[in-house]
């Protein structure tokens, strides 16, 4: 149609430029009828330019969509895709061997609109006749001020279905996370625990929530604690904490290799699924936070370094006839022998009067040095921000060596000592703790440092096996592991001085001891005498059985086979480097 | 000619928009289908993560120690229940168990022998 129309006008066009000078009949009809034409081709035109107009807009437009779906950006399929990979914004907390120690479960949280309620009362009422422990008019009252109120954070399925079939108007159901710790009051100070809002706010917790720009959510954070030794360890301290009064009790395992704490305990604890049910005093870390003087178990490091420096052997003697008078003060013995002791009997009967003589041949500057390179004079660079510096003596003279020498007028924290120790035995080799495993990459940036020679480390291996053997740790065996260790009780500082009848009382050893691969601290606060005891309530009745216990039970989840004495002897007596020894007779360790 | 190029290109606009609107379509529904296995994918996530904490409260340590004092006789192990396969000749004579072959690597052959040994000789069988 549109094409006929243009073709006939063309003529009728040809006409109307034609000039007439004397119009003929019917001239004026003519011109009346080629005006009308002339208007349909002007019209005409126009709607052909539309539909061209029409034509590009509709092409061009599919053009360019076609263009941006074929090389556009496709970020908003992927982000959607990564958006349903939440599986919990913060990584899951496990143990070295995969348990888990902090999770998030999603829970259901019940939230009413008070805007969109009809009847306050009723809606309050008929949440109350499932949820038993709701204040309903409370609830009744807010919801009539049209607040937006939660009613519940972690419903069940059961309340879940319950409410939603209730019916009511402004009932809304919100997905939160919530962390779990199913361990319970297991490894409680070293998981730590988190409050709503604020993540992380003590132990490992507390660290995974400093440290979530670097972690994603998909892998799981891997601590260095095994929750089956965690358990024997914990079990253990409750037990003679119970048995002897104590007022509190810690211990920790620390892999002398590597410097991987297996487990650390610090009794009274608390269940980080309820943190606040439990007093403030069960929340602290004793283990890592608290300092004591931590008494003889320092006499380890005195003879050590006397070894290294080479200022004593194993045959040295020192005469602890009598008190030994350091200007002003008088160095007892606690259980005196009144006689010359050797090297190692100084370190065996635990002689205050011999350390504090190794001490004055060691001298002042020596001391700190050693003491320094064991990490007993700084904070421990660890994952815990529960943590504290030693308190050294402010004025260091020849009293205070004499007296640091057997642990008094220095505070550590427990695991300063467990890391000092670990270096007396392990080959002289000192490593700052850690409290996440190590694995790959996460190993190593941590300090470790040769403090003391393979041979120094060999004569305390022998000399604190005495202790356990003819010294006063004999309880403290454990057939076939050969522990070596040093039992320590100090009195407590109070005002003024020391109160004889308040006491810590700690063994820290080490098994097997003829190639250590643990090092294991065992401390109670104030433990009493009981029975069995003879009125005493010294390390070696209370700690030195405990460890014994400990070592039988933890050794085989440890991987340790026992040895017998003709393979220990030759360890013990052996020329060969600890880690060779160690390499040949723990191939089963884990 | 013009008429067949612009006859021609109406049939293309037409087919072009045909196709363009399945592809959508397309599109539309694969992206609902996305939708849906993600939707189903975090459910299931969020399953196993509530049964993986629920297995791990499970097998608490100290939750199984209670049950296994109150259920069972069973204690930690001690040191003297391992030993090599010739302190157990030394302590019990040449018991059938050590004489057999193992397969076992040499570190942990002798505790296993040792425990097929207290099992008795058919386990070894």
């Amino acid at each position: 149609m549109f094409f006929r129309t243009r073709r006939k006008v063309r003529p009728t066009a040809y006409l109307i430029s034609c000039a007439q000078p004397v119009q003929p009949e019917g001239a004026r009809e003519q011109v009346a009828s080629s005006s009308v034409q002339r208007r349909r081709i002007v019209r005409a035109r126009a709607r052909i330019l539309m539909c061209l107009v029409a034509f590009v807009f509709t092409f061009g437009a599919l053009g360019v969509r076609l263009a941006y779906v074929s090389f556009g950006d496709v970020a908003p399929a992927r982000a959607f895709a990564a958006a349903g990979r939440d599986g919990g914004p913060r990584p899951e907390l496990v143990d070295r061997n995969g348990a888990i120690l902090a999770t998030d479960i999603p829970m259901v949280a019940l939230e009413i609109a008070g805007r969109d309620v009809w009847d306050a009362d009723e809606t309050a009422n008929a949440v109350k006749s499932v949820l038993a422990d709701i204040d309903a008019p409370a609830l009744a009252e807010k919801l009539r001020a049209g607040r937006y109120v939660e009613v519940a954070s972690d419903l069940t399925p059961f309340e879940r279905r319950a409410i939603f079939s209730l019916g009511q108007p402004g009932v809304r159901f919100a997905t939160r996370n919530k962390r779990f710790y199913p361990q319970g009051d297991l490894g409680a100070h070293v998981v730590g625990h988190s409050e709503a809002g604020k993540g992380g706010v003590m132990g490992l917790e507390r660290y995974i929530t400093a440290e979530m720009a670097k972690a994603t959510a998909d892998a799981p954070v891997r601590a260095a604690i095994d929750v089956r030794v965690q358990q024997a360890l914990e079990q253990e301290l409750q037990a003679t904490m119970t048995q002897f009064k104590a007022l509190a009790a810690w211990g920790a395992v620390m892999d002398v290799e590597t410097g991987e704490v297996i487990a650390l305990a610090s009794l009274p604890d608390f269940d980080p699924n309820a943190p606040g049910a439990a007093p403030p005093d069960a929340r602290r870390n004793r283990a890592t936070y608290d300092r004591y003087e931590l008494g003889s178990a320092f006499k380890a490091f005195v003879g050590a370094s006397a070894l290294e420096a080479g200022l004593a052997r194993e045959d040295t003697t020192y005469d602890a006839r009598k008190p030994f008078k350091v200007a002003d003060r008088t160095i007892t013995d606690f259980h005196g022998e009144n006689r010359i002791l050797t090297f190692s009997e100084v370190i065996q009967h635990s002689s205050n009067i011999g350390a504090a003589r190794m001490a004055g041949d060691l001298g002042v500057a020596r001391q700190k040095k050693y003491l320094d390179e064991l990490g007993l004079l700084d904070a421990l660079p660890i994952e815990l921000a529960e943590n504290r510096s030693p308190q050294p003596p402010d004025k260091w003279g020849p009293v205070e060596a004499a007296t640091v020498s057997y642990g008094h007028g220095i505070s550590v924290t427990p695991l300063h000592l467990l890391a000092a120790f670990s270096a007396v035995v392990n080959g002289g080799e000192y490593h700052t703790p850690r409290f996440l495993a190590v694995d790959g990459d996460a190993s190593d940036e941590r300090a470790s440092n040769m403090v003391f020679s393979e041979e120094t480390s060999a004569i305390m291996r022998r000399v604190l096996r005495r202790v356990v053997i003819d010294g006063t740790a004999s309880k403290a065996e454990a057939q076939g592991y050969f522990p070596i260790g040093k039992s320590a009780t100090a009195d407590k500082p109070s005002a003024g001085g020391y109160n004889r009848n308040a006491r810590i009382a700690s063994f820290i050893g080490a098994a097997p001891g003829y190639a250590p691969r643990y090092a294991i601290l065992i401390s109670f606060d104030n433990p009493q005498p009981g029975e069995g005891t003879y009125g005493y309530a010294t390390a070696g009745w209370n700690a030195a059985p405990t460890f014994s216990r400990f070592v039988n039970r933890a050794a085989p989840l440890l991987g340790l086979t026992p040895v017998n004495e003709a393979v220990a002897l030759s360890a013990f007596m052996g020329a060969a480097p600890y880690r060779e020894a160690r390499a040949d007779l723990e191939p089963s360790a884990p | 000619m013009i008429r067949i190029t612009t006859i021609f290109l109406c049939l293309l606009l037409a087919v072009a928009a045909a196709g363009r609107y399945r592809a959508e379509e397309e599109v539309r529904n694969t992206r609902s289908d996305i939708r849906e296995i993600e939707t189903d994918m975090v459910k299931e996530r969020r399953a196993i993560q509530m049964l993986r904490a629920e297995v791990a409260y499970l097998e608490n340590p100290e939750r199984l120690a209670k049950i296994a004092d109150a259920k069972t006789a069973l204690r930690p192990t001690e040191s003297r229940q391992i030993m090599t396969a010739d302190e157990f000749v030394a302590s019990f004579g040449d018991a059938p168990a050590v004489s057999a072959p193992t397969r076992r690597t040499p570190e942990n052959s002798d505790v296993i022998l040792h425990a097929l040994a207290m099992a008795g000789p058919a386990a070894l069988q």
